[in-house]
This record gives C-alpha cells, structure tokens and sequence, in this order.
C-alpha cells in the first residue's frame, strides 16, 4: 500500500470517528459487548398489542443498559411466518441473533432441532424466579431450551352492553345462538383446542387424566356440528376475523387471547366484556396459553452469550415481571414470587382464572400437535361444512389424538 | 440522523461478530492467494490456446485476472461453508464480484455494437455507479433491515418528513434516469429510424426527445414514489418562478428553445448551418449536440466546436442546408474571360469541365451564365452542386483549378485588367 493510500485510511477512519463524536456516539462497539435480540410478533396478537410488547421490551433494554453501559442491546422484530427464514438467513451469514423471544414455545424444539437454539445453563437460584411447571415445559431431553418471560391466557371477549351475562357452559353458547347472539368461533387448532376439552378430548392429554376414547370425541365433533347449524353462529378461520368482528358490532361474543383486550378496549370502550370460556359436559375449558419464551441464540460467543442470559433473567426478575403484567394488563408473571393486586385488577383476576385451567403444552407435545395441526383442522371442517358425519370422522380424529404424547404440564 | 447513526452502529457491532471477521479474514486470504498467482501466473501477457483461432478471446484477456480473484473467493467460500456452515456474505462477496465481471463481459460485447467511446461512457457515467449502489445497499441488506434504514426521517417539513430512502431515491434516482436514459433512448431512436426511415438528423433529433420524455415520466415517476405532496411542489414551483424572473431566465428560455427547435426540427445534431465568419464571409457548421442550454456546432475550416445558446437559433433567422427539401448546396465560381472568345463556346467549356469534377452533381447540372461585359473581360460564372455543403469551398477550388486547366488547353485567355491611354495631340 502506498504512503498516500495509507495517509487516505487513516483520514478517512478519523473522519469516521469524530462524525460518531459529533452524532453523539460515544462509544464505538467492541467485540462482543454488543447482543442482537430478535422478537417473533405473532400472527394472532394485534398490532397495538404488539407495539407495546416492542416498547416495554425497548423499556427494558434501556433498564438494561443503563446497568451495564458497555452495553449494545440491537432489537428488532420479526413477524412469525418469517422467523425462520431469518434465522436461516441471519445464521448463514454469521449473525444468528443472540436472543429470540418466541411469541409462544410452540416452535422451540424445531428451532433447537435446526441448529438456532443453544440450551440454557440456569442454576439453582436462577431456576427459583420461573415457575417450575413453565421451566419443565421448555425442556427436552435434559436440557432446558428456553425461559418463559410471562403467560398469555385464552379468555372470552364480549360487548356486555349487549350481551349482560356472557355464557358459562356450551350449552348456554348454542343456546345465545340460537336466541340471536352473534357468536365467533374459529376453526383453528387453539380455537378448536378449548372446546375439545370441555369434552375431556383435549388435544393435550393431562398427565394422569382419563385417558380420550370414542365417548369424549364424538360428542365434541356433534357439539361443533350442532352450533355450526345454529344461524347465529359462525365459524372462521382467521383469528383476525374475530377480533375485528367483535370490534365492529358483527359479534357480541368470541374466545380471545388476552392480548387482544388494548385494541378491544380502544373499540368498546367499558362495554369490554372479559370472562372465562365456558366449561363443557366433561369440565371447564382448558385452553392453550401462550408462553412468549426466550431462546439463546446459537452463533454468540460466550461473552455474547453471557450477556444475553443475564438480559433474558433481567426481563423475568421480580421488578420487571410485576411492572410488565401491571403496565401491560394483559400477561402474567411467570415469576413465583410476585403477588398481583388481583382484587384492584378484574380483568388481571380473570385472566389468572384462566390460566389455572389453561394447559402449557411440553416442547415434545407442541411438535406433534404442529405436524398434525392441518389434520386436525381439516377433519374438524369436514363435520363443521356437513362433508362427513361426525361418527365417520371420530375414528380419525381419535386417531391422531392417540398420536400425541401425555406430557402435559399444569400451570 | 441520530437514527441513522444508531444503524450505523449496529452495522459496526455486527461486522465484529466472530462469524463475519472469520468470513472476512477468508476472503483477504484467498485475495492474498490471488496477488500470488496472479504474479506467477500473468494471465493478461501469456499467449491463450486457441487465441488465433478465436480472436474474441483477446478481448476477454483483460477480464483473466479478475476471473482469477473470482475463482479464490469461490474457493473460500465453499471451503467456510463446508467447514463452518457459515459463509453466506463470503457467497454474497462471490456473487456481486461475478455481477461486476459479468458487467465487464457485457461492456465487451456492448462494444462490438456501439462506438467505444459510448460505451466507455455508458460504464463511467452508468456502470459503475449503478454497481457501486447496488454493492452498498446489498451489502447493507446482508446485515440488517434495508426497509428500516430507508424508512428513517432525515429531513422533517412541516408535517411531512422525507425519509432516508425517499432522499436516496430523490438524488441516486434522478442521476440515474438522467445517465441511464441515454442507451434505452438511443435504442427506441434507432428502432424508430428503422421502421420510419428518419434521416440523420432526425434520428438524433427524436433520440434527444425521447431522452428527454424519458427523463421526465422517469422524474414524474420518482416524485410520486417519494410522495411529494401538490404544496410542496408549489411551493418549489414559486420559488422556481422568482428564480426564473431573475438569474434562471437565460438559462430557461434557451432550454425551451432546445426543446422547440428539437419539436419543431428547424436546428437538429447533423444539420448544417451557415453562420458568419469574422470577416463577413460565411462558413458553413455542422450540428453536433443540441445541449440542454447551448447547441454544440463544428466548423471543419479550423476544427473548431463553436457553443452558440438556444435561443439564439430561436430568435434570428439563419440559413441551413439541412431543412425540408435536401442538402444539397449550390457553389459557384467567377471568372473573366477575353472580350475575343465567343461567349457561347466559353459557356459550353465551362460546363462541360464543371462536369469533370468528381464531387460536383451531375444533376442537377451545372450551369454557365455571362454574368457582364467588365471593362477588361467579360465575366462569366459556371453554377454547380454538390452534395455535402460542408464540402462548398472544397469544390469550389477543384472546379476553379479545372477551369483555368481548361482556359490553358483551349488557348483562352484569362486577361488581366488593361486600360488605354490616349494622348492628345499637342496643341
């Protein structure tokens, strides 16, 4: 290199540095000391939902940093259907995020299996600020692949000006419907889920339960058939449907995760219902909770990785747990010692209802439950469009609910 | 900007991951493997096989040793994918480089077609610029979201803001529809040329005007994308006019003049005008350029590239040779001859060695005139055309050498003045 060349790049990376100088940069990163956090935003959660999750985690960032100012914390968000594909992305060119937050645990050990994920080491003290049951749930083989950071529980959402008592059983629903209560249900594996169960034919089998047969499953198929033939009553596909259904006055009631309620309380107003989803004959609704979990990612260096690990318990400390359920309103700590104001919070008491009833499903049981999620789904439209009987599909249906292993863990 | 320095920093974090310097480090390997061979190798110097059989392989020599460094990124790269499973950005450095050498190859064969010196500045002007953009922006999309830098606002008006990517657009995107309009506009003109049989001039003609329309839909197109609202644009659009009033007024009026005399076909590149010389003659100029401010005229007496304003071909009368009929320019030469030969045979020679001159028309044929009796000689003048005006004094001294070798074979005179003087007697 020339003495002309060499006098250019040395110009040119003062340059560079006094412009960092003057845009108020400090402190130009090093290696290591700089952590990427990727969030997944679920297809399911509305999009104000997810600008607050976005900022609360910006929140912590700063908290973060704030403690440690060597710090970089580089966060971005990813929409489900991409995940991976940017992972693939990211991971092929060396720059495999440092941390992921799944929006629920669903596709951890797939992402674990592909080469994305690194096992956590937690230890004793580390291990006492998760709930146990949530911790066990994000395991496999031994090894711990993630840390829930807070609880989302499935509840029904519904406009209590014109809808005053909200049914309790599914007998009541069908009933609603056929008195002329708009109804929203949907058609997809969770929105299937939480009926199935009030049946006893949960697609996530409890661990010493009775055990699903042919008096479970047939029942649950002719219930979805019965209520699909009330006129009141309608089936969707689309999540989305739902809540902007509810939103729009096209339905007085509908199963809704908790983080729907900002934007349903932004539509309703205080004529925003929230009550548990009604039992069935076999017992109450035990719905599939989200669990938005933390994954390390698999490309840090151990500096990177250490960092990351400390983020991921800053978020679930007891402070921050108790200041996300409460600034958010629509989560629970996963965090065992934090008590909420239940009594001051209705809709935090209703959701902490539900989660008692609500159903984690193990990493192994969500795999399963994924790969046979479009069998399950289409089996259920047949009977719901009147192609196929109920008694026909029920051998089917018992079938791949065989397929899914008794691992559940109990919230 | 402060967001755009916080992406920028982030960019920095993630050029230190362990990952991407291991990347880098392979590729400055192989590029130091490159410098080796390509010093034992001197693939540019050595004689190819089958270089006299195929001589396009001549003009591929200059590309060797960049397909050389191409080869040892390639090799890295598969070897930190098998070994490490990660070397997408040494992939990435192996599939821009390729783009640019394919770049290379499809200047080469561009040159085949077009004059080179197009093409040299079709590749300064258009070529690299475009390769140098796109390299940053992809090399920038490996490392992080490009819609996010784009969407940062640098510049707040009132309530709307321009982001970063409208800005990029706003200032990469007009230079690149202006230089990248030449080519398409140059195609279309000479695929019109085809189907319509323009002339010359009308063919550069309509390659300007379509430049130009192109240039506008693709300035329309752009301020759309940007979004620019209609009082933004009025605002400029005032402001336009006051500058227009005061120091933009030259430089507008002549642009218009450009762009009329180019509708209207009056002054087109190729034509050829006659415009006065210093002392009081006129030479003849050919168009070269019809600028956006100033038309570019070539005078061949002195090789000259004279740079007159539009406005001024606008605003006073000239005379061209190039207009509706054809380009056919009328020469003459004068000349006297002897009071003793009889004016019909002079006029007959004169002709007929007019029509000796190769580059004088047969038809339409030339033609002598007695022109009047002088007081020495009687002045003739033998008319004839040409076919290029350019070509007008040219000629005229290669009908004016025939004549006088004609006069000297034929015994005519060409007399000098001459006066009688008659004394009177003496008184």
């Amino acid at each position: 290199m020339s003495r002309a060349r060499g006098l250019g790049l040395l110009f040119g990376l003062s340059g560079l540095l006094s412009a960092c100088g003057s845009l108020g940069i400090q402190r130009l990163p090093a290696v290591g000391n700089s952590i990427n956090v990727v969030v997944e935003l679920s297809s399911q959660s509305d999009p104000v939902e997810q600008g607050r999750l976005k900022a609360l985690l910006e929140q912590e960032a700063r908290e973060f940093k704030r403690l440690n100012p060597q710090l970089q914390v580089k966060l971005r968000t990813v929409a489900a259907d991409r995940l991976q594909q940017e992972l693939a992305f990211r991971t092929g060119r060396g720059l495999a995020p440092d941390l992921i937050l799944l929006a629920t645990s669903r596709d951890l050990l797939t992402l674990h299996q592909k080469g994305y994920a690194t096992p956590v080491q937690l230890n004793r003290e580390e291990r006492a600020i998760v709930q146990p049951r949530l911790l066990a749930s994000l395991r496999d083989g031994g090894q711990q692949l993630g840390v829930p950071l807070f609880m989302a529980p499935t509840m029904a959402c519904f406009d209590r000006r014109r809808l005053p008592s909200p049914p309790a059983t599914l007998s009541d629903l069908v009933r609603l419907g056929q008195e002329g209560s708009a109804i929203g249900l949907s058609s997809s594996l969770p929105g299937l889920d939480w009926i199935l169960s009030g049946f006893g034919a949960s697609l996530v089998p409890p661990p010493s339960g009775p055990s699903r047969g042919p008096s479970q499953v047939l029942p649950a198929l002719q219930w979805l058939q019965h209520a699909n033939l009330q006129p009141h009553i309608t089936f969707v596909s689309s999540e989305e449907e739902l809540r902007v259904g509810l939103a729009e006055g096209r339905f007085l009631w509908i199963p809704c995760p908790s983080g729907w309620i900002p934007s349903l309380r932004q539509a309703l107003g205080a004529d925003l219902g929230v009550e548990l989803l009604p039992a069935g004959p076999a017992g109450p609704a035990r719905p599939l909770m989200a669990v938005p979990t933390w994954m390390l990612g698999a490309q840090s260096s151990l500096a990177q990785r250490r960092l990351a690990k400390q983020f991921m318990l800053f978020t679930v400390n007891a402070v921050n747990q108790r200041t996300t359920a409460l600034r958010l309103g629509t989560v629970l700590p996963v965090n065992p010692a934090i008590a909420l104001p239940l009594k001051a919070y209705p809709i935090l008491s209703v959701m902490d209802g539900s989660r008692r009833t609500s159903v984690v499903p193990s990493l192994q049981q969500y795999q399963v439950l994924t790969r046979h999620a479009d069998q399950v789904v289409l089996l259920a439209n047949q009977v719901l469009a009147g192609a196929r009987a109920p008694l026909a599909v029920a051998p089917d249906f018992q079938r791949l609910l065989d397929a899914i292993p008794a691992a559940e863990v109990q919230p | 900007m402060n967001e755009i320095a916080q992406l920028l920093l982030d960019l920095l974090a993630d050029l230190t991951r362990f990952g991407v310097l291991r990347q880098f480090a392979a590729m400055g390997v192989a590029f130091g493997l490159w410098l080796i061979l390509k010093r034992q190798l001197k693939l540019e110097q050595r004689r190819w096989p089958g270089e006299r059989r195929w001589p396009f392989l001549k003009r591929l020599k200059p590309l060797a040793n960049a397909g050389l460094l191409w080869l040892c990124f390639a090799l890295a790269a598969a070897w930190l994918v098998s070994a490490t499973g990660v070397g997408d950005l040494a992939r990435f450095v192996v599939r821009f480089y390729a783009l640019c050498m394919l770049t290379r190859v499809g200047l080469i064969v561009l040159e085949l077609y077009l004059p080179a010196k197009v093409v040299e500045r079709e590749d300064l002007q258009l070529v690299r610029p475009l390769l140098v953009v796109i390299g940053v922006l992809r090399l920038y999309s490996q490392f992080d979201n490009l819609d996010a830098l784009f969407a940062v606002e640098v510049i707040a008006i009132g309530k709307d803001g321009l982001s970063f990517g409208a800005l990029a657009l706003l200032v990469v995107g007009t230079y690149f529809v202006i230089v990248g309009s030449a080519l398409p506009a140059l195609a279309l003109a000479a695929l019109m040329r085809r189907v319509f049989q323009f002339s010359l001039p009308a063919y550069r003609a309509s390659s300007l005007l379509i430049r130009y329309l192109l240039v506008a839909i693709g300035l329309l197109l752009i301020l759309a994308n940007v979004g620019v609202n209609t009082a933004l644009i009025a605002a400029v659009g005032g402001g336009l006019s006051v500058g227009l009033g005061f120091g933009l007024k030259e430089v507008f009026s002549n642009f218009i003049s450009g762009l009329w005399l180019l509708l209207e076909g009056a002054v087109r590149p190729g034509d050829v005008l006659l415009i006065e010389s210093v002392n009081n003659g006129e030479d003849p100029c050919e168009v070269l350029e019809l600028g956006m401010r100033a038309t570019t005229l070539w005078r061949d007496r002195d090789n000259v590239e004279l740079v007159v304003p539009n406005q001024t071909f606008f605003t006073q009368s000239m005379i061209t040779y190039s207009g509706v009929r054809d380009r056919h320019r009328r020469g003459q030469v004068v000349i006297g001859v002897a009071y003793r030969h009889p004016p019909t045979m002079v006029i007959a020679l004169l002709e007929a060695t007019a029509h000796t001159v190769p580059r004088v028309l047969a038809s339409p044929a030339p033609k002598g005139l007695l022109l009047r009796y002088d007081d020495s000689a009687i002045t003739y003048s033998i008319r004839f055309w040409i076919e290029n005006p350019m070509d007008g004094i040219g000629v005229a001294s290669e009908v004016g050498i025939a004549i006088w070798e004609a006069f000297a074979r034929e015994g005519i005179e060409i007399p000098y003045p001459q006066r009688v003087l008659h004394q009177a007697p003496p008184v």
